[in-house]
Formats: C-alpha cells, structure tokens, sequence
C-alpha cells in the first residue's frame, strides 16, 4: 500500500503569516507587518486518526486548522489533503436565517453534493439527530444558540465528510447534545473518517482522541498520544505559564 | 491515483487539494461531479442573495424589480420637468441602464471582502464563485430591464425591446462589474478608494449618454461618449425601442478597440477573484 493510501493529511514545513497594516495609506505586502501564527510545522495524519490540537490560546490551533481547510494561505511549505475536507467552525454551514431548519437543510443539501436520491434520507437523518421537535418548522432566526448548533452539527456530519476539522465546536449545546455529538464523532472514528479537534476539553482529548499535538506559539512542541499530550500540556504549558 | 485502497487492485478516487504559497489547487476525484457541484454552488448563492430581498419585504422579490423602476420613474419624472423636449423612453432606457453601470462597478470593485460565498464549512472552488458572480450581476441587470420594459412598451416603442432589454442589460452590467473588478485591487490596498469608485459612478451619470441620446451631445461630452462603453449599450437600446438614429454616430473602429479591451477586462476581471481570494486570505 502507497503512503497516498494512508495519509488524509500531509503538512510539510508549514509556516503562516498574519499580515496588519502600517502606518501607511496603502495596504501592499511592503507596507504590512508580518505576524506569525504558524512557524514551521511538519505533521502526517493518518487516515482514521482522531487527532487534537492542545495550547493556549493564540498558540496556533485554530489557524492551523483553517490552513488544513483551505481558506489561509502559507507564506511557505505546503498541505495536501485526500478526500473532502469540512471545518465545523461555529455553527453554520452557511445557514439562511430567514428559513427554517427543515428549509435550511433541504436547500443547503445541494449546495454540499447531496444528490437527489439520498436527499430524503439525508433529510431525515438531520432531522433525527437534531431532536429539535417542533422547533425544527421554526425560523433558524428564532433559535437559541444551542438549538442552531445542533442543525449545524447535524447538517455537517451527516454529510460524512472524509475529513472533518472542529474548532471547540462539541462544546456547544446541552450535555445531552454533546453526549450524542461525541458518539457521532465515535461513529466517525469506527468508519474509518479523519477527525482534528482544536480543544480545551482535556476529558475528551483523554477518552477520544488517539492522538494529541500540542502547538505553542505556532510550532508543534509535543505529539503524542492522547492521554500523553495532556499530560504534556498541563506539565509544560499549562503550569510553566501560571 | 489517489484514492483509498478498499481491496487489493480496487482504488476509489478522491478528492486532492494541494495547498502552497501561489494557490490552492483542488483536484476533483469525478470532473463531472465536481462541475455540477460548483453549479448547484453558484445557484445556491444567488438564491440565498435573492432570498435575502425576499424574505426581508412584505412585496418579497417583487423588490428586485420595483426598486430599480421607481429609482427611474423618479429621476424620469425630475428630468423630463427639466427637460421638457426629451422623450421619456429614451431616458428611462438611459436610466436603467446607468443605474446597471453604477450598481456593477461598485459591486464589482468591492466584493472582494467575502470569498466564502456563504458556503462556510467546506472550501469551495473559485470557479463556483466566478458562475455565481456572473449570476447575480445576470440577475439584477434582468429585474432592473423588466419594469423598464414595461414602462417604454406604454409609450410605444417596439416589441423587439421584449426580448433584446434584458440581454442588452445583463452584458452591460457583466461589463461595468469586470471594469469594478479591475480596480478591487485598488480598493483592498486602499480602502479609501472605495469612495472614489462610488464618485466615479456618479460622475458617469452626467459624463454617459444616460439622459441625452448621444445625437444631443457635443464637444468634450460626444467625444468621451464615443469611448465610453455605456454608449454601446445605450444607443442600440434606443435605436430598437424608438428608431433612434444616435448609434450611427458610433466609430465603429473606436468601438471596436474598445470593446476587446472590454473583453480582455472581462476574462481578467474574473481571474482576479482566484489570486485576490488567495492573496487576502490573511490580509487583516
């Protein structure tokens, strides 16, 4: 078997930049400052990894996982990724607040590749997992920002993403809620799909994830596995720093 | 072949995205189920940005249209008191027009500020975004010829204006949001541009054959009306709802030259968004 049957994830020498403007009036690459985010970071993820990025805040999880989804772009090195690549980041896949879930789903399901024949199915397996009831028929608008997660989270998974980027995004709702997203995430791992999870829940990097890296100031400082990187992360981040 | 190996000898194909500092290039695993995903993208994003109107307003997507006419039956009714001798359906074909003109300039040279299109987990390929740019502008210069249409059919000009209006509209709002294209890189680097976009919109109201068919110009106003691609559009228009002569005044190799500047501008225009889209992406 290739390594291209193995990797979902390939990060080679990845360093970002954040660019600020100047003093000046124009904003061109001369005149803006350069703020590093991400300096240098070599990091293979293979395929049904459940993966999460511990550090402090700042430390670079969240811009490294919006790089692995595509929407920064490396001042050098390089990503490559097999298979789709869904970052839940929020709640919204791009919700119309003017609709209702049930409308939000059906109308957002094309734009997300579902086709035709699975559109029922699909529809219901939303439905299903939001357990929102009667609330499902109302304005997203109308909400509570737990309600609005659940369809986010509903929505995205069900589209079973080959590999799914969240960014803190299991903490939101009730317990209950992230009882059944961690399961969804479980029935993730058990098919065989790729996760990355930038967290501060220590408990679920423990009981989930099969491994763990820790960014500090945009490099990797330790990759373990999960239960190794917590310790990591509370011996040498968390208690270095108070 | 990238895939995932399910048996010894059987590869599914993937999707690849390679990501480097010049582009982030997605490699479809089907090419044809790539293309009618960035349709049905494209589509979603101007159903989204019509259902933003329409479910806003008691009148819904009535509004679409409404709103441009009224701006022109006002302007119209402002300028033929001032200019008694004009005929209303040549300025009302002027005023739909030039209010296509400012509405995709300043589209155009601002909407480099969201490249998520509204699609927000899931990157999506620029080409998606260059077919729902093209919709949109599509979409509005079509509602802003409707009530126009409408209007000029009251006042007796051809039935030919029915079908040729709106197709008149849609190229000259594709025309002006490509010139606003062109100058983006402008705005984003200098944000106070943006305001010079919306002067030089306005001016091109006084400076276009917007309110006086291009016969009832002269000096400096007949020769920048010559090089101006608005008169293009304009002075065809009239020519077919009222026999208006003011199109034989075009030189045609002037309009010629222009309009493969025109062309150039276009396909230019739209592949801006790519690297425009890649360069901002952690631009403050």
């Amino acid at each position: 078997m290739g390594i291209d049957d193995v990797d979902a994830i390939r990060i080679t020498d990845l360093s970002i930049e954040y660019y600020v403007k100047g003093k000046g009036l124009r904003k061109s690459k001369s005149e803006m400052r350069g703020i590093k985010a991400i300096d240098g970071v070599n990091l293979n993820i293979e395929r049904g990894e459940i993966v999460a990025l511990l550090g402090p805040n700042g430390a670079g999880k969240t811009t490294l996982l919006r790089a692995i989804g595509g929407d920064l772009r490396p001042k050098s090195g390089k990503i490559e990724t097999f298979g789709r690549v869904f970052t839940l980041r929020g709640s919204n896949p791009g919700i119309i607040p003017h609709l209702t879930a049930r409308e939000n789903v059906k109308l957002l399901a094309g734009a997300y590749g579902v086709r035709l024949e699975n559109l029922q199915k699909f529809e219901q397996e939303v439905e299903d997992f939001c357990e929102l009831g009667e609330a499902y028929d109302r304005n997203y608008s109308s909400l509570s920002s737990g309600m609005a997660g659940r369809v986010g989270f509903g929505f995205t998974t069900s589209l079973e993403p080959e590999i799914l980027l969240m960014d803190e995004t299991l903490g939101v709702g009730d317990e209950m809620f992230r009882k059944k997203a961690e399961g969804k995430a479980i029935e993730f791992m058990n098919k065989g799909e790729t996760i990355v999870i930038s967290t501060h829940s220590l408990g679920l990097v423990k009981s989930m994830c099969s491994r763990g890296v820790v960014l500090n100031e945009g490099r990797v400082v330790f990759d373990g596995n999960g239960p190794d990187s917590v310790k990591y992360y509370l011996e040498e981040i968390v208690n270095v720093g108070s | 072949m990238v895939g995932i190996n399910l048996q010894e000898g059987e590869l599914l194909p993937m999707d690849r995205r390679v990501i480097s500092p010049e582009r982030c290039e997605d490699l479809a695993a089907d090419d044809n189920e790539a293309l009618r995903l960035d349709i049905n993208r494209a589509s979603f994003i101007v159903k989204k940005r019509n259902l933003a109107v329409a479910k806003s307003y008691k009148l819904g997507s009535l509004w679409l249209m409404l709103d441009p006419l009224l701006h022109s039956l006002v302007y119209l009714f402002v300028f033929t008191v001032i200019r008694y001798r004009t005929n209303p359906g040549s300025v009302m074909i002027g005023l739909a027009l030039i209010r296509g003109l400012q509405q995709c300039l300043v589209y155009g040279a601002t909407s480099n500020m969201d490249f998520t299109a509204g699609i927000k987990i899931e990157r999506i390929r620029s080409r998606a975004i260059i077919f729902s740019e093209i919709l949109h502008i599509g979409n509005i210069s079509f509602h802003l010829s409707i009530g126009t249409v409408l209007v000029v059919l009251f006042l007796d000009a051809s039935y030919w204006i029915v079908p040729l209006f709106p197709i008149i509209c849609v190229m000259n709002g594709l025309v002006w949001y490509s010139l606003g294209r062109v100058m983006s890189p402008l705005v984003k680097g200098i944000p106070d541009f943006k305001n010079v976009v919306s002067y030089i919109a306005m001016l091109m109201f006084f400076v276009s054959p917007a309110l006086y068919p291009l016969d009832q110009t002269e000096g400096f106003h007949r020769t920048f009306c010559l090089y101006n691609p608005f008169t293009f559009f304009s002075e065809p228009a009239r020519a077919i709802a009222f026999g208006e002569e003011g199109f034989r005044l075009l030189d045609m190799q002037i309009t010629a030259a222009v309009s493969l500047l025109l062309m150039v501008s276009f396909f230019y225009g739209l592949a801006l968004i790519d690297k425009q889209r890649w360069r901002y992406s952690t631009w403050e």
